[in-house]
């Protein structure tokens, strides 16, 4: 699957620096998919979440007790951001060195689960993240990936997939 | 894949018109008073279970709900955090009463001055 990092111009502040990803010859990014998806059946949770990621991205920076933390596998660098206090949405991200958020997809989380992959819609989201990640990882030790000196953007080739197009 | 770099956000554009200042200033109190106590807590090298213990608490999830972000603070319990922590969590308070201070002074010296010269 072919698809590239965004930064979301609304959320890059002076603490921290949120992308998302958009999918193939896709217009909308992943967080633009999941307010699309959520802002009808669940709009004071979504609100919610983007508050907290003004808050993030202008104020305070990342503070991992704001998250839940290890929802990927060990070194995968994925958190969950959740509306509180009913906690019903995830919405998946990967925390590159605290100053950089990469958001992915997410989905509710119904209260008679206890594991993401009992959902199918959870999982799914979860774990592309998960690959997103890896594919970060091996681009950032094969230095296609930099990080600006402030360490607030990424530098180089952000399109993954196949052919990088 | 060769667009502009940044992504076709309608619904982006779309939710960030509707957040209300009053709730965002909400949100963004509870996570700065929370970011605050782990700042402070960082500089003297507490855990939370160092915090439980000085507050006197017995369960460490409490002490974890106030850095979530999401916790709704009584005026006692910010007023004890910062005597604990040595930081300001009720500066507005503080800065109000600076301020009322300072507005009072001028005043006073003025009237001490007056009086000073119609007495002998």
């Amino acid at each position: 699957m072919k698809y590239e990092l965004v930064k979301i111009e609304e959320l890059c502040g002076d603490k921290a620096t949120i992308y998302s990803i958009r999918l193939n010859d896709s217009e909308d990014t992943l967080l633009n998919r999941f307010i699309e998806n959520y802002k009808d059946s669940h709009l004071s949770e979504v609100k919610y979440i983007w508050e907290v990621l003004k808050v993030v991205s202008n104020e305070t920076g990342y503070k991992e007790n704001y998250f839940k933390p290890n929802e990927g596998f060990p070194g995968s660098q994925i958190e969950a951001i959740f509306d509180k206090p009913n906690s019903k949405l995830r919405l998946y991200f990967i925390n590159l060195g605290k100053t950089i958020l990469v958001i992915g997809d997410g989905g509710v989380k119904p209260k008679n689960i206890r594991a993401l992959q009992e959902s199918v819609e959870l999982k799914e989201n979860n774990y592309f993240l998960r690959q997103v990640s890896h594919d970060l990882e091996i681009k950032v030790q094969n230095r296609e990936i930099t990080f600006s000196p402030d360490y607030m953007r990424l530098l180089g080739n952000l399109i993954f997939g196949e052919d990088n197009e | 894949m060769n667009r502009k770099r940044d992504g076709n956000n309608s619904a982006i554009e779309w939710l960030n018109d509707r957040i209300d200042p009053i709730s965002y200033k909400k949100t963004s109190t509870k996570m700065n008073i929370a970011a605050m106590i782990d700042d402070a807590m960082i500089a003297k090298g507490w855990s939370k279970k160092d915090l439980m213990e000085k507050m006197g608490k017995k369960n460490q999830s409490e002490i974890t709900r106030w850095l979530s972000g999401t916790q709704n603070f009584t005026v006692d319990k910010l007023v004890e955090l910062s005597l604990l922590l040595d930081i300001k969590l009720v500066a507005m308070y503080e800065e109000k009463a600076e301020k009322e201070v300072q507005k009072a002074e001028p005043k006073t010296r003025t009237k001490r001055k007056a009086y000073s010269t119609t007495t002998p």
